[in-house]
């Protein structure tokens, strides 16, 4: 996005000094024009000059041709015409010092001239009111002369004064020649190379425009493939969700099966159990007396084998209430459960000397009911399995393991052989026979579930004959 | 309006524990006429027969939960609804220990919820306590 922001910049930045520099450019162009016009205006201007001079030479020329005709011919058209070039050459002189009036040296020159021509035509008009006056008669040619011919001193010479002039015309021809033929030479450099760098700038221009389009097809190429992967993955997700809701619905409907059964379990198991239960007593109360002892046994056998089965329903459906009921973790002081756990086994078996030793003060956050199930089949078993020991002993506290807390229920009965610790916490798998310890094999895989449901883990460490450590931990 | 001083409603669909049940209210001395209803239709047939007068009131209904046709839930409710059985002692004798059953029991106004033990003995000891203190103990409401 940043490098985007960036390119953008960089294109604005561009497009402004090609603006700036063509602009530069045609500024410079027409610069070489204008000062191409303004060389060749005075090109023309010089040329007009020289052209002036060349008509006021003329008519110096044609007033002494026609002052000369006069005085050999006396014909008066001689004299009218001489006039005529007279005022000409007063034109031409206006002419000439106004076409020259950039020039102070001209200017100075053309006074020169101008006084000059004054006296030769003062000259010529004295010659010829002289001969007006010797009417016709032949004129002495030594008076005439003077005033006709060009004296030999250049200082006062009228063609002289006009060859300076014209001879610097020439110079500034020269010079503006030169000039206008370099202002050519600028103007076709500057606008060939203006043109030259206008056009690689506009191919600069088209690149960058090309390479634009480039990018901004290639991004939404890109934005393509990611609306692409954004509806694949809404999709994904949508199926993902369908897929959720339909394992939670059937999640579900196994629940309720499993609620189902478990219920019909605590009704309709239990209810045959009574009748044998029922019958077989009063069978013994109102009968004892046909019945022999071995008679009487028998129905003693079907009566502990009716209790088992009770037993062994309620320890499943304690099993099946773990696993469904919510665990809402509250404070719970550990210690404190498990001695009162302790204290209704010592209760219930008042003969037994067992000892007690409680870590005081363990507090934990866990469900209450689940964890008193726990204790109270992790304490139990230690109860059971201390029963043949000489000076029982049973132990509750809490360790560190691993950076963890764990909580451990130890005791010096019976214990058990490690190789059989994977059973340990599955259901109805026992590691004692009947004969030596009664059981349900339910009791450690309800503890095992109630861990688990609490996200902790249990685990035993034991020695045939030494006794039975079981850790707890209890997650978070 | 029939009555039948101290007679019990045994509401009971097992033939067996129906035996049972009143071989252990005898075995407690408990002398009181008991006619029993084998699921929870004939149970509500009764009280409603309590209702227009044919049938006699009885001092105390023994109801098992789980019945055919009418959930022994659904019977109390029909006790609890109707006036002249609204304040009748209902003990639940189930084998249910299930929470929400006793929740169930207790929020339509049961008296007292007993679990049947699967030992006999036991039972036996439940049914002569349930005996003495309903039947000897207990204070009835009077018959409206």
């Amino acid at each position: 996005m940043q490098q985007a922001r960036r390119k953008i910049a960089t294109y604005r930045i561009a497009t402004v000094a090609c603006l700036f520099v063509v602009l530069l450019n045609t500024w410079i162009a027409g610069r070489a024009v204008a000062t191409l016009f303004q060389a060749e205006h005075w090109l023309a201007h010089t040329l007009e000059v020289l052209t002036q001079t060349q008509a006021t030479l003329f008519e110096v020329s044609s007033a002494n041709n026609n002052v000369r005709a006069y005085m050999l011919t006396g014909d008066p058209q001689y004299s009218e015409r001489f006039a005529k070039a007279q005022k000409g050459l007063e034109e031409d002189l206006d002419r000439l010092q106004a076409d020259t009036s950039d020039s102070k040296t001209q200017q100075a020159r053309i006074r020169t001239l101008r006084s000059r021509v004054a006296v030769r035509m003062e000259a010529m008009e004295s010659v010829i009111n002289l001969h007006r006056r010797v009417n016709g008669s032949t004129l002495d040619q030594s008076l005439v002369a003077p005033a006709l011919n060009e004296s030999p001193d250049g200082g006062i010479s009228v063609r002289y004064a006009l060859q300076q002039i014209e001879n610097e015309e020439r110079r500034l021809l020269d010079q503006r020649t030169r000039d206008a033929s370099s202002a050519r030479r600028n103007v076709i450099f500057s606008v060939i190379s203006a043109t030259v760098l206008d056009i690689v700038l506009l191919l600069l221009a088209f690149e960058l425009m090309v390479r634009a389009q480039r990018s901004r097809l290639a991004l939404a190429d890109r934005a393509e493939v990611i609306a692409k992967l954004n509806a694949d993955l809404q999709a994904t997700n949508a199926t993902l969700e369908e897929r959720v809701q339909e394992r939670t619905r059937e999640l579900q409907v196994s629940n309720q099966e499993l609620e189902a059964f478990s219920y019909s379990v605590s009704h309709d198991l239990r209810a045959p159990l009574r009748t044998i239960d029922g019958f077989s007593l009063a069978l013994k109360e109102d009968f004892s007396e046909i019945l022999n002892e071995e008679g009487q046994d028998y129905i003693n056998r079907v009566r502990n084998g009716v209790q088992r089965m009770g037993s062994l329903i309620d320890a499943l459906l304690q099993l099946s209430r773990v696993t469904r009921s919510e665990v809402q973790r509250e404070r719970v002081d550990l210690s404190q459960l498990a001695t009162n756990v302790f204290n209704e086994l010592q209760a219930a078996e008042p003969d037994r000397e067992v000892q007690w030793v409680a870590q005081p003060g363990v507090q934990v956050l866990a469900d209450p009911r689940l964890i008193r199930i726990a204790l109270e089949n992790l304490i139990g078993n230690a109860w059971k399995f201390t029963s043949r020991t000489p000076s029982p002993r049973i132990e509750f506290g809490s360790s560190l393991r691993d950076e963890q807390t764990v909580y451990f229920i130890r005791d010096n009965g019976a214990g058990f052989d490690m190789y059989y610790v994977d059973r340990l916490f599955t259901a109805f798998q026992r590691l004692h026979g009947d004969r030596d310890f009664k059981g349900s094999g339910i009791g450690l895989a309800t503890v095992s579930r109630i861990i688990r449901r609490h996200h902790g883990n249990i685990s035993a460490e034991s020695q045939v004959g030494l006794g039975a450590t079981f850790y707890f931990s209890l997650g978070a | 309006m029939p009555t039948a001083e101290n007679m019990i409603l045994l509401v009971e669909d097992d033939p067996d524990h129906e035996a049972l049940a009143i071989r252990a209210l005898r075995k407690a001395n408990v002398a009181n006429e008991i006619k029993v209803a084998r699921d929870g239709a004939e149970a509500i047939e009764y009280m409603n027969g309590i209702a227009s007068g044919v049938n006699a009131m009885p001092q105390l209904v023994l109801l098992d939960l789980k019945l055919p046709k009418v959930e022994g839930l659904d019977v109390l409710r029909a006790i609890r609804a109707a006036d002249k059985t609204a304040l009748l002692p209902v003990v639940v004798l189930t084998s249910s220990d299930e929470e929400r059953d006793i929740v169930a029991s207790y929020r339509l106004g049961v008296n007292s919820y007993i679990r049947k033990p699967v030992n006999f003995t036991d039972f036996a000891e439940a049914t002569k306590q349930l005996g003495m203190y309903w039947l000897l103990l207990n204070q009835c409401p009077p018959t409206p």
